[in-house]
């Protein structure tokens, strides 16, 4: 068999992994930054007062997830919500970089790959929306 | 304690984590959850919550610059994910299951262990800079898990072939499960499965190792996250801290040579794995 090593196409979509991976960590820093920050300015998260420390940071919950949510808390600028919007991001990044694996290994024309990478992400995927569900409080 | 002092004091900390764990090889969130859960007595879940956030975010940004370098490779790393991502959601499941029945000493306890056996790798080099002599096994030959680099140090081509696949996919999976159950990179443990496991070359190991932590964490945030058990306001300083130290913290590491820096903090984990274990006995 004869595979498409080193060819043009795998330095495009490696360069693209870099990039995805590298914009995705820089755009979650930002809006994680961003809401810490309007915090601390306004003094309320968006959902309940500041309170202390202990209520702050220590709290389990208390903040919605979701996607209906967070886009609605986002378009309101909670400062919460905008700290969420970071951690998406964040997390989406390495699926991001799979999703890119796939099309990389299509490209050489390694389908076992193309495969194997289908079945992680099948895995990731698995795990937000079935697994989480399942075990939230 | 005032909210705004609590969270720049966690962002100190988590700078300093993030210094010293990437001069380490050991990430910033073996040191950030003993310091959030032992010193500021945050709960156990809520830690490991914003540990691995700050494992994704600092894998993937070490990974962004890697991987254009052509040492990573891409195919034996997407292989083995498949066993560190299910072992990261078994450890999940296994760490809110604990937490919520009010087992927590012993996620206490199997932290303070797997801090001490991760200073190990770090007294005696184990693996190989140019493991030889590997022989394929079945699983290798079928999927070609090889590749070959220009080693800029020795100035010459490095082929390499994988051997003894399936013990490489079960030490993954342990490495998954710890990753998900302690809220850390566990890169120590990804690079053994590499290096010793598969007989790969050194320098593919800890790339490729780094390039799978992010993924893997992934797997068990979704579950962190997506289930509630993930702070924002304390992810956010974690996060931050960790990934601002970690940048001079590796810029440190590539301009030292021997490793004796790094024997220098051996003493800071210990002390960090026996309050760990004390806290859980």
């Amino acid at each position: 068999m004869e595979y498409r090593d080193s060819a043009e196409g795998e330095a495009g979509f490696k360069a693209a992994i870099g990039l995805v991976l590298r914009y995705g960590v820089i755009a979650s820093f930002a809006l994680v930054a961003l809401g810490s920050l309007l915090l601390f300015l306004e003094g309320q998260t968006g959902y309940r007062p500041m309170g202390t420390a202990e209520q702050l940071f220590d709290a389990q919950g208390g903040f919605p997830v979701g996607l209906s949510p967070l886009i609605q808390g986002v378009a309101a600028a909670k400062p919460a919500a905008i700290v969420d919007l970071g951690l998406v991001v964040l997390l989406a990044t390495p699926v991001a970089r799979v999703v890119i694996s796939m099309f990389l290994f299509a490209e050489e024309r390694r389908y076992a790959f193309v495969a194997i990478t289908a079945a992680v992400l099948g895995i990731l995927l698995l795990s937000m929306f079935v697994v989480a569900p399942l075990v939230s409080p | 304690m005032d909210p705004l002092e609590f969270f720049l004091l966690v962002l100190a900390a988590a700078f300093l984590a993030g210094i010293v764990g990437s001069l380490m090889g050991l990430g910033g969130g073996v040191i950030v959850v003993p310091f959030l859960t032992i010193f500021l007595g945050v709960s156990p879940l809520l830690a490991i919550g914003a540990s691995i956030v700050s494992v994704i975010a600092t894998s993937s940004g070490a990974a962004s610059v890697y991987v254009k370098d052509g040492i990573t490779n891409l195919r034996i790393g997407m292989f083995l994910e498949i066993a560190t991502t299910t072992g990261a959601v078994v450890g999940a499941v296994l760490t809110i299951s604990l937490a919520r029945a009010n087992l927590e000493g012993v996620v206490y306890v199997a932290f303070g262990v797997v801090l001490i056996l991760s200073v190990l790798p770090l007294l005696r080099k184990l693996g190989e800079e140019l493991p030889s002599g590997a022989t394929p096994d079945g699983i290798s030959k079928r999927l070609e898990l090889r590749g070959e680099y220009y080693d800029k140090a020795l100035n010459v081509r490095v082929d390499y072939e994988a051997t003894r696949s399936p013990l490489g996919l079960a030490i993954m999976w342990a490495a998954g499960l710890i990753s998900g159950l302690l809220g850390i990179g566990s890169g120590a443990l990804k690079v053994l499965a590499l290096d010793v496991g598969m007989k790969l070359p050194m320098k593919v190991s800890s790339t490729t190792s780094n390039f799978m932590i992010g993924v893997t964490a992934a797997a068990s945030t979704g579950i962190f996250y997506l289930g509630g058990y993930i702070n924002p306001f304390l992810a956010a300083p974690v996060m931050m801290g960790v990934l601002m130290g970690s940048v001079p913290g590796s810029q440190l590491l590539a301009r030292t040579k021997n490793s004796s820096i790094r024997k220098v903090f051996i003493p800071v984990i210990v002390i960090l794995a026996v309050e760990m274990l004390v806290h859980g006995v």
